[in-house]
């Protein structure tokens, strides 16, 4: 992914910072902005995004952050599925 | 419409996961269907991914492609077919969402369920006892 910078006034800047306050990710509105006006301007693209690139997206916007194990369930074996929302229930109860 | 099962939502929100290529060559081959997603799966998905950060790769996830909740009418007799259906296969132990899916499935006879869960070809049949339609494999 491409890095965008931009330059804000400190009145753009007071408004991002509360905005990351509030919880709410800049990349994202960035991201979504720059959809818009390609649509409203462009026009939308009349292929859509093959799925495996939306997901990467996803990927790189969402890291997971060091040291957060990686999943060992077998997705295809319902009892393996099982016991590990058990474990997990039974974390949250003790 | 495709029937979302739990494995396969898991699989495109953690991309560590073994399944994970497998997951997204599915999703290309489904080629934008709308995907129903009940919340017997959505609570397991929760269950199996706990951190902050795989559930906001799931929140994407439903946000950029095109996923809806089930439509059901009548949910209180939704809940009598799902217990019924649980009862029918209790030696085999079913979990909510295979009933959920499997009683879904009767209902909207023209949807596929999307799972990787292999009683879904081998055990689970829909209420009136027909094979439940496959999307992928």
């Amino acid at each position: 992914m491409r890095l965008l910078n931009v330059r804000l006034d400190e009145d753009d800047a007071r408004k991002v910072a509360r905005l990351r306050q509030a919880g709410v990710q800049i990349s994202r509105v960035v991201r979504e902005a720059i959809r818009a006006e390609h649509d409203r301007r462009i026009g939308r693209r009349e292929t859509p995004r093959h799925p495996a690139e939306i997901m990467a997206e996803i990927y790189a916007a969402y890291p997971d952050p060091p040291g957060l194990p990686a999943r060992r369930v077998d997705l295809r074996d319902r009892r393996a599925v099982r016991r590990a929302v058990l474990a997990r229930m039974r974390r949250r109860r003790a | 419409m495709i029937l979302l099962d739990t494995a396969p939502l898991v699989a495109l929100c953690d991309p560590r996961h073994a399944l994970n290529r497998v997951a997204l060559r599915d999703l290309g081959r489904l080629g934008g269907a709308t995907l129903v997603l009940c919340l017997p799966v959505l609570a397991e998905v929760c269950f199996l991914l706990p951190h902050a950060v795989q559930r906001q790769r799931v929140r994407r996830f439903l946000e950029e492609f095109p996923v809806v909740t089930d439509r059901i009418d009548d949910e209180r007799a939704m809940w009598f077919e799902v217990l019924g259906w649980l009862a029918r296969y209790a030696e085999h132990e079913p979990d909510l969402a295979d009933a959920w899916l499997a009683v879904l499935s009767g209902r909207q006879p023209d949807d596929r369920v999307w799972t990787y869960d292999r009683e879904f070809r081998t055990i689970w049949r829909r209420p009136d006892g027909r094979r439940i339609p496959l999307a992928v494999g």
